[in-house]
């Protein structure tokens, strides 16, 4: 499903050149649950922002769903993005001046979907993670893990194919970790949808399909 | 998209308060400014109707007049002859006090068959007077010595005033007033502009003047040879005539040419004054919408990195920021028109109502390319933000 062939990421700046990214090759399978972990700074968001066509390699390859990503556009980039990746971050990311309901339609406003269809979707991701009764609060009224919930929704409504979930259980404690967690799961086991998750939780992780370890931008495990 | 973004700056609406209030007032001021440009444009297109090229302006304030209007009439009938010895004068018409350009008004109201019309100009002159000023006469004629045998004293109405009065029906000989003391009309004219090129000359009637006539003989109008219409040698030899004629007058003699410059520059001023505030205003919000949206892509990271996320373009992020700007504008703007349109609802200031609705339609078309220009670079930047990188910095 994601094919990612020596990639490097390079950060410079006018005197400092930083490897983050060193020689990573992965094939991740359709359906799969991969988690990355590895300490802070040794490059798991920027392996999984490549991952999710939010950052550029600064050299290999990489292809998604069979589609290889260089030379794409930036509308095209876009494109792909919005029908085929779901994106969960650990800060959840979500508008505070709009209800849950309109956090969760954001990717379909940028597909030619009708404003009831939206509304249809979104409700319907809303109660896949069991906030059907939250419609219409604001994000400031959720605890931590009914945002994380709403981030998930929003992840889901476009139906992709693949989520990207960036440390989604590292600002919860861990009984509602614990419900993030079940929530992917039946996810990826009920839809199929394929998971990189990254995390630095070893239990959650272990909870996944295959895990994989970064050490100062190289693969250890 | 559009439903989006009224709901996302509603929510956000005590933000955008005072941007809305800023462009409200620049609105309101640029308004003001386009009302009075259009109106001067409108007056400045129309012709002048008139000719007050080497036409002299003679008044003789505190001249002593013969008693008895036989001896007014031989009076002037002097003074005229004597002016007209002159060869470089080539005509000479009494009038009344209002004379073109000045600053003096005359207004009187008239009524026909319970239409009344207030605020007429009314101007007085002699039989020659339209013809030493090239008035043109629309409809029915200028006034000459056989209107003197009339009961009723002779008109001429402004083509606004016959509108206003009497429709597509003509006035002719029809009596403004009670049956016995009122005024016939015996002209209809297209009004001159003796208010100057920018000022609307407003409804205008002329009343007819004869040399006998004290009440209203104050001033003078003569056309010049043009060889002497800016010769001083022969002005201080005029003012020196005049002197003899009029004893212990005050003389003055004004060239009509610069008192209509003059009366256009006195126009001008308030422009000027509004022109010079609403620049202030126009910077002050340009700078203003610049602030507020660098700001809002500032505080915005994250959610600019999000929608990059679920799939938006950078053209998308550029357009959503602008079109924010053009919602938050027209919140303004439709409170902006609400309180403009009632100035020709409420025919404010006598300004004609299609001025105001061009101002309107003008200053709305301003605001909207202010705030486009404003927003458009700020949101060109927004579009440029790497979404990793805004999606990090949270």
């Amino acid at each position: 499903m994601i094919k990612l062939h020596n990639i490097e990421k390079v950060y410079r700046t006018d005197t400092i050149e930083t490897l983050a990214l060193n020689g990573i090759s992965l094939d991740i399978q359709k359906g799969e649950f991969l988690s990355v972990m590895g300490p802070s700074g040794c490059g798991k968001s920027t392996l999984l922002n490549i991952m999710g066509l939010l950052d550029e390699p600064s050299s290999g390859d990489i292809s998604i769903a069979g589609e290889k990503i260089d030379r794409m556009s930036d509308q095209q980039l876009a494109h792909f993005r919005n029908k085929r990746l779901g994106f969960i971050f650990q800060s959840y990311h979500l508008i505070n001046d709009l209800h849950v309901l309109d956090n969760v339609e954001l990717p379909l406003l940028y597909r030619k979907v009708s404003a009831k269809e939206r509304r249809r979707l979104a409700t319907q991701a809303l109660e896949k993670v069991g906030l059907s009764n939250r419609l219409k609060h604001f994000p400031t009224q959720l605890s931590g893990g009914q945002k994380q919930r709403v981030a998930i929704a929003r992840a889901i409504v476009g139906e992709p194919e693949i989520i990207l979930a960036d440390e989604p259980t590292g600002n919860l404690d861990s009984a509602m970790g614990n419900e993030i967690m079940d929530i992917l799961l039946q996810l990826n086991s009920r839809d199929k949808t394929t998971i990189v998750m990254v995390t630095h939780d070893e239990v959650m992780a272990k909870k996944t399909h295959r895990l994989v370890r970064l050490f100062d931008g190289t693969q250890v495990q | 998209m559009f439903p989006h973004l009224i709901k996302l700056i509603w929510n956000r609406k005590g933000r955008h308060l005072l941007l809305v209030v800023e462009i409200l007032v620049s609105f309101l001021v640029i308004f003001g400014l386009t009302s009075l440009m259009v109106t001067y444009y409108r007056s400045y297109a129309q012709p002048a109707n008139m000719n007050e090229t080497n036409v002299w302006e003679v008044s003789f304030s505190g001249a002593r007049y013969p008693k008895g209007k036989d001896s007014m009439r031989l009076y002037t009938d002097l003074v005229k002859q004597e002016l007209l010895q002159m060869p470089e004068i080539k005509s000479v018409s009494l009038s009344g006090n209002n004379t073109p350009f000045s600053t003096n008004f005359n207004q009187s109201g008239f009524n026909y068959q319970g239409k009344t019309v207030t605020s007429i100009n009314t101007y007085r002159g002699e039989d020659n007077y339209q013809q030493l000023l090239q008035l043109e006469v629309l409809e029915g004629r200028w006034f000459s010595k056989e209107d003197e045998v009339y009961k009723n004293k002779p008109i001429i109405i402004g083509e606004r005033v016959k509108e206003e009065m009497f429709g597509s029906v003509s006035p002719i000989n029809k009596i403004l007033g009670e049956e016995e003391t009122g005024f016939r009309v015996i002209g209809v004219m297209k009004e001159p502009k003796f208010q100057g090129d920018y000022l609307s000359s407003g409804y205008s009637a002329f009343m007819r003047i004869n040399n006998s006539d004290l009440e209203w003989i104050r001033n003078m109008l003569l056309r010049v040879d043009p060889a002497v219409a800016n010769d001083a040698t022969f002005e201080g030899k005029l003012y020196k005539k005049l002197g003899s004629l009029f004893h212990k007058a005050n003389i003055e003699i004004h060239h009509l040419s610069e008192r209509h410059r003059e009366k256009d520059r006195q126009a001008i001023i308030p422009v000027v004054i509004v022109l010079i505030v609403a620049t202030f205003m126009i910077i002050n919000v340009a700078l203003g919408m610049f602030g507020v949206l660098w700001y809002n892509i500032n505080k915005r990271r994250s959610e600019i990195g999000l929608r990059r996320a679920v799939g938006a373009t950078g053209a998308d992020i550029n357009r959503q920021l602008v079109g924010e700007s053009m919602v938050i504008a027209s919140f303004a703007l439709v409170i902006g028109v609400f309180f403009a349109v009632q100035f020709p609802l409420m025919h404010v200031f006598n300004v004609p109502t299609a001025s105001y609705f061009i101002a309107i339609g003008l200053s709305v078309l301003f605001i909207y390319l202010l705030v486009l220009l404003c927003s458009f670079y700020p949101g060109k930047q927004a579009a440029a933000i790497f979404p990793a990188v805004a999606l990090h910095e949270d």
